[in-house]
């Protein structure tokens, strides 16, 4: 039942005097300036000519930070004119594809020019990091994260981690100890979440090993996202505050990673994938989708263990889907394999 | 429609979101966070965050309303700072002003009220003030509110009814409010 009629009759003079009392203005000069900025910016980053994807959900944490507040320089300009569609082709580029290292070493250190503070730097690098998970995320489903692809992700991983922290250590050395502990909050949250996603794909393929029959599922999936969640539990000292609030925000970082690259495995339309496992893992990726929106709404109202809460529940139904997809691959290789001994007489 | 013109209409259609919304933005952000250049830098990430969605291929239907959920969720994820400025005091020491065009006296007492007022919001809890804010500042309704701060409709409305009541008890009879 809706309530919103009791309520419909607003007064007009409360509306004004409080509109009036919080009249604030962008001064022009500043407005100017982020305009041109912003006109900048979106020149160096042209729009793909694809068909669109039909949803705006809400652009949630895909840090970089405070960036652009100076001028962008002009060499960058003219590089980005240069290769600008390659460049934005590279942006959806995984370890193994030829466009890969244009992505990394040339649009992401071309953004990471534009971040000019600390914190924005910092920023950025954990945005960065944010992004090699996801992408281990990704071909984890796609059963395309091999050592070698491994071994990249890790090493750009480290590095990533490596630059906020030094990003940190300079707010600590001005004294910006609220920024640089955010900062470093935000790194122990990438560890969680490395843990659990580079970790966890290690967890997940030994379980689906095991057992071939689909009947097997339910129980890898859910041993897979409790063994993930309960080793991340054991590493820290749950009695200190801080580090909840990293293995919170950990496990939130890990949970949005597994989501848009299950959004992004989906998309690919694998065949491999059977038509019921597929909505399987739709209903279970709205779940997390939902879940991690809830953590979301929990955290702006102040409530850390609501939040919390929600997080692991987005974390454990995302990680489901990774071990839902590993038995339904696992199972029709294996069904390859028997038809192939078959036609071969074996 | 080719490449070339397809980038002009979006940027065109971006730059009339920002010189549309950016004010709105901006004192949205402002109120929650109390910091103005911060708010600012915040304002500018909101819209190249924009951008990106839609640079990857993602469609903005509304923008008012998108951009306004991309603020707050950045609020949420990027910047967890709480207030530690009163709404006046900022408003005050910032030299922003408020708008009126009334005589001197009139001014003065006028700004009086509003100085109240703001006074009253401020010690609002954060889970009224944002709603609060949203709804009669930036004049969005109880709908777009649910979908920016993922409450349900009728939450929004109780909280937008609750947060009025609780304003008239902080700053007492004597108010018109």
């Amino acid at each position: 039942m809706k309530f919103m009629h009791i309520f419909k009759k607003e007064d007009p003079e409360i509306a004004a005097k409080i509109k009036a009392a919080t009249s604030i203005r962008m001064d022009d000069a500043a407005r100017e300036k982020t305009r041109a900025l912003l006109s900048e910016y979106v020149k160096m980053r042209p729009i793909r000519v694809t068909e669109p994807a039909p949803d705006t959900t809400p652009a949630h944490s895909n840090a970089s930070g405070f960036f652009m507040r100076h001028s962008i320089p002009a060499f960058v300009a003219v590089l980005v004119v240069v290769v600008g569609g390659t460049a934005a082709a590279a942006e959806g580029a995984l370890p193994g594809d030829i466009l890969y290292p244009i992505k990394v070493h040339v649009n992401e250190e071309m953004r990471a020019t534009l971040a000019t503070s600390p914190k924005a730097k910092a920023d950025w690098a954990v945005g960065r990091a944010e992004r090699r998970l996801e992408e281990a995320a990704t071909l984890a489903l796609s059963g395309e994260l091999n050592e070698i692809t491994r071994a990249e992700i890790e090493t750009n991983l480290d590095a990533h981690v490596k630059s906020a922290g030094e990003s940190g250590q300079k707010l600590e050395d001005e004294n910006d100890v609220p920024d640089a502990r955010d900062v470093k909050a935000k790194i122990g949250a990438i560890k969680v979440a490395r843990e659990n996603i580079l970790e966890g794909v290690r967890a997940v393929k030994a379980i689906t090993r095991t057992g071939a029959a689909a009947d097997t599922a339910n129980t890898a999936m859910m041993m897979s996202a409790r063994f993930e969640v309960k080793a991340i539990a054991e590493d820290v000292n749950e009695k200190d505050a801080d580090q909840l609030e990293t293995v919170t925000r950990g496990h939130r970082t890990a949970a949005k990673a597994r989501i848009e690259a299950t959004k992004r495995f989906l998309d690919r339309s694998p065949k491999q994938l059977a038509t019921s496992t597929r909505a399987q893992a739709e209903t279970r990726l709205k779940a997390a989708a939902e879940e991690l929106s809830s953590g979301d709404a929990e955290v702006a109202r102040g409530n850390k263990e609501e939040a919390s809460s929600n997080f692991d529940a987005a974390l454990e139904t995302a990680t489901q889907i990774e071990a839902l997809i590993s038995v339904s691959s696992d199972t029709n290789e294996r069904e390859s394999e028997v038809e192939s001994k078959i036609e071969l007489g074996l | 429609m080719d490449k070339t013109s397809k980038q002009q209409e979006e940027e065109k259609e971006f730059l009339a979101a920002y010189d549309e919304y950016s004010t709105s933005l901006f004192r949205f952000l402002t109120m929650k966070i109390a910091d103005r250049e911060v708010a600012r830098d915040l304002t500018q990430e909101t819209f190249t965050r924009a951008w990106d969605y839609r640079q990857g291929g993602g469609v903005i239907r509304e923008w008012k309303p998108f951009l306004f959920r991309t603020a707050y969720n950045l609020v949420v994820d990027v910047y967890r700072k709480k207030r530690s400025v009163s709404l006046d005091a900022l408003i005050d020491d910032q030299g922003f002003a408020v708008s009126d065009d009334s005589a001197d006296e009139k001014q003065a007492v006028v700004s009086a009220e509003m100085s109240l007022v703001r006074k009253g919001i401020d010690q609002l809890d954060e889970t009224y003030r944002d709603i609060i804010l949203l709804r009669y500042t930036e004049d969005l309704p109880p709908k777009e509110i649910a979908r920016i701060t993922g409450l349900s409709e009728n939450v929004v409305s109780v909280r937008i009814h609750r947060g009025i009541e609780k304003l008239k008890n902080i700053l007492g009879p004597n108010t018109n409010l």
